[in-house]
Formats: C-alpha cells, structure tokens, sequence
C-alpha cells in the first residue's frame, strides 16, 4: 500500500475563483452582499424595498440565483436596474463560477453596490464564497424562532440578520427578542436590522447600515 | 444535497493528485470534515458512489473522519472542544469567541493498494 498526502481543501477550486471575484470587485470599488434565507422569506422584496430606497444615492446591480423561472429578475429589472438571473436548475446554491459567469453581464462602472441573492436555502450556500464582502441572512417572523439554533453555521458566517415581516406579529407566535437571543447566542457580533417589506418600517436603519458599508 | 457538488470536487482533487495509470489501485480517501460545514456523511458517500461509477476510482471509498467545533475565548483565552454548536465560553460564559477549528473540509491523504494485491 502506499499513501499519498494531499492536505487540500475540498471546495479549493471554488474558494479560488471567490478570491478571484473578490479582487476584481475591489479594483472596481464594488461592494458586495451575499443575500441568503430559506425560500419565501422575502429576499426578493428585501432588494426591492432596497433599491426603491438607494437608487438616488447609489448604483445598485443584482445577481439572482433560483433552482428555476426567471420571475425575481422580471420582479427586480421593474425598478429599471441591472439584473441577472442565474437559474441552476436544481442545484441548491450558487458557487462562484455561477457567479463569475453572471458578473461578465454587469456594468462593473455603473455599480457601487451587487446584491447577490442566493438561491433560498438556510444549509448549502453557507460553505460557498461568492467573493462578497458580506453575508447578510434574512428571516421572517413566521419561519419559528429558533431556525438560528437549527441552521448554526449560516448564522455563524453571516455579518447582518434582518428580520423580516415584522407587521406579521401579531398574528404569529414570534418574538423578536427571542430571534435576537438566539442569533446572538450562534454569533454575538451579528448586526440585527427588523423590517416589514410590506410596510417599508426599518428598511432605512438597513439601508444606511449598506452605505456605511460601502464608505468604508 | 451540496454533497453532490462535494463529491465531484473531491472526484477532481482525487484525479489530479494521483498518476492516470494508477487511479484504478486508489482504495481509500481519508477526509477532515468540520460539524460546521453541514455535511451529512451518509449523503456524501452515497453522492461519491454515484461520481465514480463506471470511471478508473470506482472501487475507491470515502473515510470521513468528523472534526469538532473547537472555540477560543477572546476574554480568558480558554480553549474549548465540543461535538455540540455552542459557541459561548463554558468557563466564563462571554459570547466573545472565534471558531479555530471545526469549519473545514480537507483531503487529508490518499491510500493506493499495491498493483500486486
């Protein structure tokens, strides 16, 4: 028998074109979020009620990933921004060369700020660099409190939480104290933003959090 | 089922670290897996059974050896090993930690029976 060592990261090719990315969005002064949540809790309005808020103050381009149907880019290219849907066709998350391809589409000179929004899914697109800047994870009020503790790793990786569907309390068994405990006890330097897409309440707190973002 | 994509990315580091003509003597692949990478072993090998088929490493098989979540605390420094996702200090309890280990995914080495055996 003989062995041979390897020592190599299984997701190395991925990483690679990642940092790839991640140089190139730098040299055009881009700043990047990697947008991710379980399917329906409101990504797509998230970038709607964000576009509608920043497209006077920044250039915004979107990368949109979905398993099929081009529906969130017909959504999102509405607000007359640039938008590019990846459809994986059942792959559930992107990888960066999905991305790479996608970010050929773009004006890179017309854009301060790529959302990239990642297929709906709380457990794959956790482990995949994208080359963002930052992972930004969204969930609703009615999607039960505890999925921090049930989907550890995609809060532990992520910078910002934004809680969504805050005009539902009411009428769910939420608590945002309860989201915020259990988020902070995965990751204590979480940022937490609550918002209704519907409403529009706290999409400002999120929105000057982004272009804080974007100064530094 | 990100194993599927795992399994192939392990099928091409596995194609290009050993020599073409002895890709059909590869017997086992040890890997390191982090309990944070949300990789359910069963699924991987299961995905890495259906890449090899029919190709020169179909008779190889996956070792997985699970890697626990290792914590260091940035108030007393301690430095704590759990199968479990807590990720506050046992001794101190302060939510100030980094994880050091237990996010990985590594090929660790590659195991060739000899052409005589």
């Amino acid at each position: 028998m003989s062995v041979i060592t390897v020592e190599r990261r299984v997701l190395e090719k991925n990483d690679q074109i990642a940092n790839e990315l991640r140089s190139k969005f730098r040299s055009k002064n881009m700043f990047v979020i990697n947008l991710l949540s379980s399917p329906g809790s409101g990504k797509t309005s998230l970038i709607e009620r964000t576009v509608e808020y920043l497209k006077d103050k920044i250039n915004i381009s979107v990368i949109v990933g979905d398993v099929q149907t081009d529906n969130d880019a017909k959504r999102i290219g509405k607000l007359d921004i640039p938008v590019v849907q990846i459809i994986t066709h059942g792959s559930c998350h992107l990888e960066a060369q999905l991305v790479r391809d996608a970010y050929t589409k773009i004006d890179t000179e017309q854009t301060d700020l790529l959302i990239i929004e990642n297929v709906g899914n709380l457990v794959c697109p956790a482990g995949y660099d994208l080359g963002e800047n930052k992972k930004v994870v969204l969930l609703s009020t009615t999607e039960g409190d505890d999925k921090p503790l049930k989907y550890p790793a995609m809060f532990r990786n992520s910078s910002a939480l934004i809680i969504n569907k805050i005009d539902l309390i009411p009428y769910v068994n939420s608590s945002v104290d309860d989201i915020r405990h259990n988020a902070k006890s995965i990751n204590s330097s979480l940022d937490i933003f609550e918002v209704s897409c519907k409403t529009s309440k706290g999409i400002e707190d999120w929105c000057n959090w982004l272009l804080n973002q974007i100064k530094k | 089922m990100h194993e599927l994509s795992i399994a192939q990315n392990i099928f091409q580091i596995v194609n290009c670290s050993v020599e073409k003509d002895k890709l059909d003597l590869v017997d086992k692949i040890y890997l390191k897996i982090g309990l944070l990478s949300n990789v359910l072993t069963e699924s991987l090998n299961f995905s890495y059974t259906s890449v090899i088929e029919n190709t020169p490493l179909k008779n190889s098989r996956l070792y997985i050896e699970i890697i626990p979540i290792k914590i260091r605390c940035n108030n007393c420094n301690v430095i704590n090993t759990s199968n479990d996702f807590i990720f506050n200090c046992p001794d101190c309890k302060s939510l100030e930690i980094n994880v050091i280990s237990g996010d990985e995914m590594i090929i660790s080495s590659i195991h060739l029976k000899d052409e005589s055996e």
